[in-house]
């Protein structure tokens, strides 16, 4: 299998060098995360599709936070 | 306090009520991080998956100098995606306080249009401006680290280049917060048109001399080549003007009241 | 400070909105706006507090233009809004600031207008959180912030509850001694409590500028209400003899008598009913209520 041969060959790469550069993307990605779920938990009675947000934020990566922050914080403040 | 602070320091306060001033630099830290980390991991990466098939790597790939890397950052991470969100962050500026009544309501107070848009633009600016300095400098930390040095005047000149094409991208959008009424229209605008902007950027030199998205492949070549285009100036100085007159049209827009008038 | 409206016309494309409209407002006076909805009231006040421009004609506060005046000037919108995110003691700070009031004195006058409009303890509240009435009422603590000179008020009290609309009335009744008030209703019985003088919007157009007192004399006809608990043949008689009684209309125990001098006979007709011991229910002089004379003003001008 050419996929499984690819991925056995990807383990090589030296994992210790990788995660130092990697880690600053992974945790801003986490940090984006975070900081949407508190928002909207915090506005959870003025929010609305409050479980359709919870979903993008956690599932679409890095985009979904930011989706949230421009247009599901915008929910409350129009009225 | 006069009213530009007042008006300015709200903008601050809002920003840090929506947290924006949270989020926005770590997407730009995010962008400026991704370029050097997918340029340095792509050719292991392509070479890992496809070593057993003979794929051959393009050896400019693997060694590309800091300099590019960093050029690529400016063109290919903020120009697209960045702008977008630096767009759709701001699209709600002006048209929020128009829609909610409160632009109205700031203007019955004796203040001017002038300090309530010079409020807008320059909080507005700077913010966003701190945003792409930030990860600008991520970026370049990683190149340092993964690829060559980038020399340190360049890195100031291209920056100080780049924050240029960024005003002018603040003071469209105002322009365009004020004059329409619906968010998706003012994202749809802005970003057709600025995005349009970058894409014919080099068709032609004459129409490079007046586009102010000229300011990001100036960055650009600083970067690359180390050197700067004397174009450059005709650039700055469109750049300059177009920005003014934008917050000129905003002014007038405002001023005529036509906000109201629907 | 005088307020001068003068030939004031708002079109909007093909709709004239406010159509020559012209009035003067003394200094200290307190003025009713009254018309029923889409009246003009609202672009009128907007003219007025210098949100739109008049297409012909304008608005001088104190002889000068009002654009130069808004210091002078506090304005409460119709539906008032604030930014959401800011608490109430912020909003005030913020409205304060942009008219012009020091920090330090902003710091001492804020409680005081706050405990004043009757939202104490509500300081540091999001305004997201405020109900319609506290919204209205933050609306009138940042139109007196400034003490400004003349005070606009877009029906402040229409979108309230009773209990709401008496407090605020309260409120409006208190700041009416200290500054010249314009405000508009669509409710006449809100502007009869509150001020003497009103100006009847239709249209557009100016129909009425007028005093309650006398709005309410020149409709009475001479006409005098008697109820009687029974009918009394005998007195009906009498009064119809009266040498100044010119018309006596009885329905059931009911009487309505016209007389030539309100005035002058409405007494001698008491003292009579007095002197036959009739037994009195009512006596009333016949006036159309406020309410009527306003659907009559409204209907036919
Ligand atoms: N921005 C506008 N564009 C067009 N027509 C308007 C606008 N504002 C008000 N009008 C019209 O002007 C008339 C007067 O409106 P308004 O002043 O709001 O009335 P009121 O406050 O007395 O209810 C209405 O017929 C309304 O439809
Ligand atoms: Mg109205």
């Amino acid at each position: 299998m050419q996929l499984h041969y690819g991925w056995d060959e990807f383990k090589n790469v030296d994992f210790m060098s990788f995660l130092p550069i990697i880690l600053p993307v992974i945790a801003i990605g986490f940090i984006l995360v975070l900081i949407a779920l508190i928002d909207l938990y915090r506005h959870r009675k003025t929010r609305k599709n409050i479980l359709l947000w919870t979903l993008i934020i956690i599932f679409v990566n890095t985009l979904g936070p930011i989706l949230y922050f421009v247009i599901g914080r915008k929910d409350s403040d129009r009225i | 306090m006069n009213n530009f602070t007042v008006l300015a320091k709200k903008e601050f306060v809002q920003m840090v009520r929506e947290f924006k001033v949270i989020w926005l630099p770590l997407v730009f830290i995010f962008l400026g991080l991704t370029q050097p980390v997918v340029s340095y991991y792509l050719p292991s990466i392509l070479k890992a998956l496809g070593g057993g098939q003979g794929i051959t790597i393009d050896p400019s790939m693997a060694a590309q100098k800091g300099g590019e890397v960093l050029a690529s950052t400016l063109g290919s991470q903020f120009d697209q995606l960045g702008v977008m969100i630096i767009i759709v962050s701001m699209m709600g500026v002006v048209q929020s306080d128009k829609a909610n009544g409160m632009l109205a309501f700031i203007l019955t107070r004796p203040v001017t249009v002038g300090s309530y848009i010079s409020g807008k633009v320059i909080s507005n600016y700077l913010f966003v401006a701190c945003s792409v300095v930030l990860g600008y400098l991520v970026s370049y930390l990683y190149v340092i680290l993964l690829f060559t040095r980038v020399d340190f005047v360049d890195l100031l000149v291209a920056l100080l280049f780049y924050l240029m094409w960024i005003l002018f991208i603040v003071s469209f959008t105002t322009m365009i917060s004020t004059i329409f009424n619906s968010q998706g229209i003012i994202a749809l605008i802005s970003i057709v048109f600025l995005l349009g902007c970058r894409i014919v950027v080099g068709l032609s030199p004459v129409l490079d001399n007046v586009n102010p998205a000229s300011m990001s492949k100036h960055a650009m070549e600083v970067l690359i080549l180390g050197t700067v285009n004397t174009d450059v100036i005709w650039s700055v100085i469109s750049t300059i003007v177009l920005s003014a007159l934008t917050i000129l049209v905003t002014n007038i827009w405002i001023s005529k009241k036509k906000f109201n008038n629907e | 400070m005088k307020l001068e409206i003068k030939n004031v016309t708002k079109k909007f494309k093909e709709k004239t909105a406010v159509n020559n409209f012209s009035m003067e407002l003394q200094s200290g006076e307190c003025v009713g706006l009254i018309g029923p909805n889409g009246a003009g009231k609202s672009t009128l006040i907007k003219v007025i507090a210098d949100i739109i421009d008049p297409s012909m004609g304008e608005v001088l506060l104190g002889g000068k233009k009002i654009s130069k005046m808004k210091r002078e000037i506090g304005y409460l919108p119709q539906y008032p809004n604030f930014f959401q995110w800011m608490t109430a003691k912020e909003t005030l700070t913020f409205m304060g600031q942009l008219s012009g009031i020091k920090k330090e004195e902003l710091t001492r006058s804020i409680p005081e207008i706050m405990s004043k409009v009757g939202l104490s303890g509500e300081e540091n509240s999001k305004v997201r959180t405020f109900s319609g009435g506290m919204k209205q009422r933050l609306g009138i603590a940042q139109a007196l912030l400034h003490k400004p000179s003349l005070i606009v008020m877009d029906e402040p009290v229409s979108a309230l509850d009773p209990i709401g609309r008496r407090e605020v009335l309260n409120i409006i009744e208190e700041i009416k001694k200290e500054t010249t008030i314009l405000l508009s209703t669509h409710i006449l019985s809100d502007a009869e409590e509150i001020c003497e003088r009103f100006v009847i919007i239709k249209n557009g157009e100016k129909i009425e500028d007028t005093t309650m007192t006398e709005l309410l004399n020149r409709n009475s006809e001479n006409k005098i209400n008697v109820d009687l608990t029974v009918k009394n043949q005998e007195w009906i008689e009498i009064v119809k003899s009266l040498n100044f009684v010119k018309g006596v209309e009885v329905i059931g125990n009911k009487l309505k008598i016209e007389v030539e001098n309100i005035e002058l006979n409405k007494n001698l007709l008491l003292a009579s009913a007095l002197e036959h011991n009739v037994d009195l229910v009512r006596f009333e002089i016949d006036n159309d209520t406020l309410e009527e004379i306003f659907l009559k003003l409204v209907v036919e001008k």
